[in-house]
């Protein structure tokens, strides 16, 4: 592991913000540290840059721990959120920075900043100052500078936050394919799944200063290990009680589940479809476009759920009656998680 | 320092920098006068260093400052803490030393707020007269200043030259008054 955190606490006043966290990071890998606002993440990225000090457990970078190394000999790279370029130098000095402080020779500095002027595509903008930038531009600047004097580990905290959302899509892939090449180790936090699901090769799941889960992203949206990565990971409708839905196994001391809108199959009911017997009827109570696809609102009983459907289907109309087949839910007992599946589909001989 | 760091004990700090505001500069002279004057415990080893701080030009200066300096804090510190600690961070992360931090991060934003609460320093410093007043000992040539001097020379029934140094005072006032808005006008931008 190129990062460890080993069982690390940390309290502002009463709050606990971090409780007992622990992980590794491979190197090379792109993680992101994902959960909700206060959660807790931007400390844990603090702490490994050292800005801010752990009360107890351990930090290692690179097998060295790092808990008593000065932030600035770390030799760590860190992208704030609102990027803290410094506001009275231009590009170039911004960039220039971390190489002049550590005393490089001139020729060697201005070799280095024009290299990374052209790799983050700002050429012809090394003399304005950052208010004359864009967001985009700016973020890229930050990620320059932090790239400058060479760190083995990048931190980005919420790199994407203030930029708006047309511009963010495209930084996000260009972000992750500038990282893949150069193969830095890297951990950002975000509070945007999308944002993780793209960019991370690992996500981190973290609320109330606790870990609830570490893996990729198709692992956690598969199977999630706590019912808080059930819910805030993904899609989905939350329902107190599902006995109305058919040829579903009952679990014993149940919460609740949850029910992924891809989960959902609705069809017209003159459209012939597999396992119709255990199908339950259903009225479209909403039907909204979202771009590639339909949202669908769908009435089953006391249940409101949710479904998608592609463009060139059938349009549904509202009041309808339709088919609904649900293929799985996961049911959520205190912070465990079932998956579990429609029976009908296990015993195939069941289809009529 | 208050600012830029989260310690225990940063409101009494910022409470005492605003101290002489509230303090009638008349007291804190006073207080001065107690604090090195010939009745403290301190000024045995005063004597011995040959430090003359009471009816002379430091303890002028003393009192100068003591009174003046929140003129300039109060202008710095939401500057200061309008500006955060982000940059300062990035900075330290990148390994620059304290002083490079100061001098290259901190220093370009807070200049103008440092030129104008030392202008606005100098006014009040001009004009002193309470603190001044107990701690200088009007020592006519020596540790007199403007408005000391205004006043030796009212108490003297000496009124045209009063008016004539009144008048120098006030005409100082004014340039510093062009130059205050001047800077102001410079670091708006």
């Amino acid at each position: 592991m190129y990062v460890e955190l080993i069982d690390i606490n940390k309290s502002f006043g009463t709050e606990k913000v971090s409780d007992h966290v622990s992980f590794g990071i491979e190197k090379g890998k792109l993680v992101g540290l994902l959960g909700p606002s206060g959660g807790g993440k931007t400390t844990i990225l603090r702490m490994i840059a050292g800005l801010e000090d752990p009360d107890s457990g351990e930090i290692r970078v690179d097998g060295k721990v790092v808990n008593q190394t000065p932030a600035g000999e770390r030799g760590i790279g860190f992208v704030f959120q609102n990027y803290a370029l410094f506001r009275y130098m231009t590009v170039y000095e911004n960039i220039a920075f971390g190489l002049r402080v550590q005393k490089e020779n001139k020729r060697k500095i201005d070799e280095r900043v024009k290299y990374l002027i052209r790799l983050i595509g700002l050429d012809g903008l090394e003399d304005r100052y950052p208010a004359a930038l864009s967001g985009g531009q700016r973020q890229r600047v930050a990620f320059a500078r932090a790239l400058a004097p060479g760190p083995q580990l990048l931190l980005l905290d919420e790199p994407f936050a203030a930029i708006d959302a047309k511009v963010r899509k495209e930084l996000r892939s260009w972000l992750k394919e500038m990282i893949r090449t150069l193969g830095i180790t890297s951990i950002f936090v975000t509070h945007d799944q999308d944002e993780a699901i793209e960019v991370a090769d690992e996500i981190i799941i973290i609320n109330q200063g606790r870990i609830e889960q570490k893996g990729t992203p198709v692992e956690i949206y598969k199977k999630p290990a706590t019912d808080f990565a059930a819910t805030f990971f993904g899609d989905g409708v939350w329902v107190r009680d599902y006995s109305e839905l058919r040829s579903f196994p009952w679990v014993q001391g149940l919460t609740g589940a949850l029910i992924r809108p891809e989960y959902v199959r609705i069809s017209k009911k003159s459209e012939d479809i597999k396992y119709q017997s255990s199908a339950s009827e259903g009225v479209v109570e909403d039907v909204s476009f979202r771009g590639n696809s339909f949202e669908i609102r769908v009435r089953v009983g006391d249940l409101l759920l949710r479904a998608g459907r592609g463009p060139d289907e059938a349009p549904l109309d509202i009041k309808e009656t339709v088919d609904v087949f649900i293929y799985r839910i996961l049911a959520i007992k205190g912070r465990e998680v079932f998956l579990l599946e429609n029976e009908v589909m296990k015993d195939d001989s069941l289809i009529i | 320092m208050t600012t830029k760091f989260h310690y225990k004990g940063k409101r009494v700090l910022t409470t005492l920098i605003d101290l002489p505001v509230t303090i009638s500069p008349v007291i804190a002279g006073l207080i001065f006068l107690l604090t090195f004057g010939r009745q403290s415990p301190l000024y045995p080893y005063l004597k011995e260093m040959n430090l003359n701080i009471v009816f002379a030009v430091p303890g002028v200066l003393l009192a100068t400052i003591f009174v003046t300096l929140p003129f300039i804090s109060r202008e710095i510190i939401p500057v200061m803490e309008a500006q955060g600690s982000g940059e300062e961070e990035a900075a330290a992360l990148l390994g620059a030393d304290g002083f490079t931090i100061f001098w290259k991060v901190t220093f370009p934003h807070i200049k103008w707020a440092l030129l104008y609460g030392i202008i606005l320093c100098a006014a009040r410093a001009m004009g002193e007269f309470g603190a001044v007043s107990v701690l200088s000992g009007h020592l006519r040539g020596k540790t007199n200043t403007l408005p000391l001097h205004i006043e030796i020379l009212f108490n003297e029934f000496a009124y045209v030259p009063a008016f004539a140094v009144s008048s120098i005072l006030v005409f100082l006032a004014v340039i510093l008054l062009i130059v205050k808005s001047y800077v102001e006008v410079k670091g708006g931008k």
